[in-house]
């Protein structure tokens, strides 16, 4: 039981398929929140007058967006198995949320956040017109051979400011052209320290240059999001399994 | 057209996920040649309509049966409207994205008639004839129900069927005459017929109205002697035993009443005057805390909802309360389930057990005078006294509470300038109570919130008879009240008089009014209710066009006699009861709740004989 225990932390990585893809960060605590209770786990709770359940996500996802790479860590109460875990919060998630990898540790970890910092995306877009692969791979060497792209954007004072976006960028592969469709993959930083938006380097890649292409739709998938250790890309699950040195997995 | 609607019309609009209906709880069901589709609609947005009680319950009934799949069905707001009309997309249920013109019901329940645009509206999107008459075979029957049924007569034009009091069993009795109507291939008219019989059916085109040259009715009846001249109102005589979802949908969107709501009781002991629903809901039936209970764990587990609400018009009134209150704190405190406690009344009983409850003060304390002076307060019967609130005030006060709400009306029949000034000062008196309080003890802001709304007199209240003040009368009551309250500690909000003007109109309008409603629809009115699309001229216009004069509705003083277009309803309460009161009123006086005697309101004659508290 819990008494005189350090803190137990499930780390998760679920879907978010189409389903809920209309569904916001905040809603998607709320749902995540609900969930644990039908479930009846016991998870922690802050201390104070207005007590909060301590769950905390990686990365907001855009509404509009799916993912197969989301990551949540949820503070227990108690000592649970992670596939009975996995299993136990699965059968009460709302259709189109789903667990696909749990480890559990009681190790003193940063937060799951402050790790983030690559995301890779797919996305898939409706051209206007029918689309050419080399054109299209023309343009992103073009695009990535500027020294900076600059965007604007309003800060958190609500001031616009210029910032340029090329270092945040680090692949645009055009994975397949099919009929009008572009489909394309993305490999951005992501995360506290450092973030771009998929749509907005898209948008950016798309209107460069002097004729821009027009898309009447664009559907983005988050694919995974990764830590960084020493230069390499690893993921939120390995990084918490390396530093607890257990084999939940 | 649910990919097309998913993936190129969503990313486009507000707030998307409220036309996604696959929330958890939703009912997913196979559609085959014997289902019966029925659309529940709620004239107003998602985050409204997913609040209101009735839909909860009744979504759930419906979908219990084999044969029978309800979906829901909502205003979409006005930006989602837009791309639906430009791609000719027909309104959709949220579960199937099927659109409702193919469904066998589209069932409207009327909660305000700020929402009756609405409802044209709904019709048109879906491309379902607006007028009743131009339906045939190929379209839904389209059903009302709720508080503003109890005067179905503006509506008339447009609804096929209407469905008084409470509908958990009639609903049930109106499909099994569908099934054989859907077997023996009979006309429209066969099937609205063979229901006219049903107990709390009535169906508008099956009546005649006549009115005199000063435009009153002079007599109202059925086209033929099958059907009733009555209609009575359906009552669930024992909620323990009657239907209750062990489910409820939980939106992911954040709607006005997310949580669980356990409903305590039907109906109002309480007799305030100008309310109707205390008239129409009753008589009071309770539920046992024993049933309340085990709803209660069944909802927490399917919902994992972090608040509970006990919902009823007066929740200190129910006979259990504490022990009731007691027990879920216990029951829930580990799972962090909260307790809400709407309706409370205005006594240290409520106070104390708000304190019990809401540990956190969060949200501010709300009490409900309705009038500024106990003359006021006599006339209308609400049995508050000015000692009753201070002390309430002040105990709120030392509990650690810095806002209290409180609401009052303007306009009530006989008052006076001395009553408008008598809620400044009650606000007044509120205030120095907090300056009272030790100042270690008490929460460091303090704001007191008067609110005012505007009376509007509803049928089936002693105050049927009266008029409603003219809208010049009532803005110059609320700026007199805004000059009466000086303090900046105290802040004033109060409702347009034109949105209470038109409501007025409605709720005791008549047929004549549904031409008014189809101008106005057609001048691009909707959501009446919400001041930033209320179109006012455009209601004058149409008003003039279809030469019906408001004021006729609104300001008129009607004398007993009168015949009402609503008067072919039985609700239990006797008119004979209406007037005595009204009278009472009058004359300032008292009457009693119905706990402490009866006052013999008609509703102990229900169905040969009802007893609420043994003393009848």
């Amino acid at each position: 039981m819990g008494g005189g225990h350090a803190m137990v932390i499930a780390r998760m990585k679920f879907i978010k398929g189409e389903e809920v893809k209309y569904i916001s960060h905040l809603d998607l605590q709320r749902a995540f929140q609900r969930a644990l209770r039908r479930g009846e786990i016991d998870i922690a709770y802050s201390q104070g007058y207005n007590p909060h359940p301590k769950i905390s996500f990686a990365m907001a996802l855009s509404v509009g967006m799916t993912s197969e790479g989301e990551y949540v860590d949820v503070e227990l109460k108690d000592w649970y198995d992670a596939d009975e875990l996995i299993i136990k919060i699965n059968s009460v998630l709302p259709k189109g949320l789903q667990i696909k990898e749990c480890i559990i540790s009681d190790e003193k970890h940063p937060s799951l956040m402050s790790t983030i910092r690559m995301g890779l995306y797919k996305i898939k877009l409706y051209m206007q017109n029918t689309p050419n692969k080399l054109e299209i791979e023309e343009r992103i060497n073009e695009f990535l051979l500027q020294k900076e792209i600059k965007v604007n954007r309003t800060n958190k004072r609500g001031i616009l400011v210029e910032k340029d976006i090329r270092q945040l960028i680090e692949a645009i592969i055009v994975a397949k052209v099919e009929k009008n469709n572009v489909y394309i993959e993305l490999k951005i930083a992501t995360g506290s320290q450092n973030n771009v938006k998929p749509e907005l380097v898209i948008e950016k890649l798309f209107s460069f240059g002097d004729i821009p292409l027009l898309y009447d739709s664009l559907k983005i998938h988050r694919v995974d999001l990764f830590a960084q250790v020493e230069g390499e890309l690893i993921s939120p699950i390995k990084l918490f399994n390396q530093k607890s040195g257990r084999e939940n997995m | 057209m649910m990919k097309k609607l998913m993936d190129d019309i969503l990313p486009k609009v507000e707030n998307p996920v409220q036309y996604v209906g696959n929330e958890l709880n939703s009912i997913h069901k196979e559609v085959n040649a014997d289902t019966i589709r029925y659309a529940f609609a709620f004239p107003d947005i998602y985050e409204i309509g997913m609040s209101h009680l009735g839909m909860k319950i009744l979504y759930h009934l419906l979908n219990e049966q084999r044969d029978v799949y309800c979906e829901r069905v909502f205003s979409p707001m006005v930006d989602m409207e837009k791309i639906l009309r430009k791609n000719s997309i027909p309104l959709f249920a949220l579960e199937t994205m099927d659109p409702i013109a193919n469904f066998d019901f589209v069932g409207f329940t009327l909660q305000y008639e700020m929402s009756y645009s609405n409802i044209l509206n709904i019709l048109d999107l879906a491309n379902i004839p607006i007028l009743s008459k131009d339906r045939t075979k190929d379209h839904p029957f389209v059903m009302v129900g709720g508080p503003c049924a109890y005067n179905p007569e503006p509506l008339a034009d447009f609804i096929d069927i209407v469905v008084l009091g409470e509908s958990e069993e009639v609903l049930l009795e109106i499909l099994e005459s569908y099934r054989k109507w859907k077997k023996s291939k009979g006309s429209r008219k066969d099937f609205l017929h063979s229901i006219s019989s049903i107990e709390g059916v009535y169906i508008p085109e099956f009546y005649k109205v006549e009115y005199d040259n000063e435009g009153k009715i002079s007599d109202f009846y059925p086209i033929s002697k099958e059907y009733p001249n009555k209609i009575k109102k359906r009552i669930i005589k024992n909620l323990d035993k009657s239907y209750y979802p062990d489910k409820m949908i939980v939106p992911y969107t954040s709607i006005v009443h997310d949580r669980i709501m356990l409903e305590l009781f039907r109906g109002c002991t309480r007799g305030c005057r100008f309310c109707q629903a205390g008239m129409i809901y009753r008589p009071v039936r309770e539920k046992t805390p024993e049933t309340i209970r085990s709803i209660a764990e069944k909802l927490v587990k399917s919902t994992g909802y972090e608040e509970i609400s006990l919902a009823s018009l007066s929740t200190s009134d129910y006979t259990q309360l504490i022990p009731l209150v007691e027990n879920l704190i216990e029951d829930y405190k580990d799972k962090r389930v909260g307790l809400s406690l709407p309706s409370l009344r205005i006594d240290s009983f409520s106070v104390k057990l708000a304190e019990e409850i809401q540990k956190v003060r969060k949200s501010g304390l709300t009490f409900a005078p309705e009038a500024g002076t106990q003359r006021l307060r006599d006339v209308i019967n609400k049995g508050v006294s000015e000692e009753n609130l201070i002390s309430s005030v002040r105990q709120a006060f030392e509990a650690g509470w810095g806002t209290i709400k409180l609401y009052f009306m303007i306009g009530l029949p006989t008052e006076t300038y001395r009553d408008i000034e008598g809620i400044a000062v009650l606000g007044k008196k509120a205030l120095r109570e907090y300056f009272q309080v030790d100042k270690e003890r008490r929460n460091k802001n303090v704001k007191i919130t008067i609110s005012a709304s505007s009376f509007v007199p509803k049928p089936f209240t002693p105050f049927q008879w009266e008029p409603q003040d003219s809208m010049s009368e009532l803005r110059d009551k609320q700026r007199q009240l805004k000059e009466y309250i000086k303090d900046k500690k105290i802040s004033y909000s109060w409702h347009d008089n034109k949105t209470s003007f038109l409501e007025a109109v409605f709720a005791r309008g008549d047929r004549r009014l549904g031409n008014v409603l189809l101008k106005a629809w057609e001048k691009g009115c909707k959501f009446d209710g919400w001041d930033e699309h209320f179109l006012y001229d455009s209601w004058v216009e149409a008003f003039q066009e279809a030469e019906v004069d408001p004021s006729f509705y609104a300001h008129r003083k009607r004398e007993y006699e009168e015949v009402f277009p609503w008067d072919f309803i039985d609700i239990g309460v006797t008119k004979e009861f209406l007037i005595r009161e009204h009278r009472n009123a009058l004359k300032e006086k008292v009457t009693p709740y119905c706990r402490e005697g009866c006052v013999y309101c008609g509703i102990q004659d229900l169905d040969g004989g009802w007893t609420c508290y043994g003393n009848c």
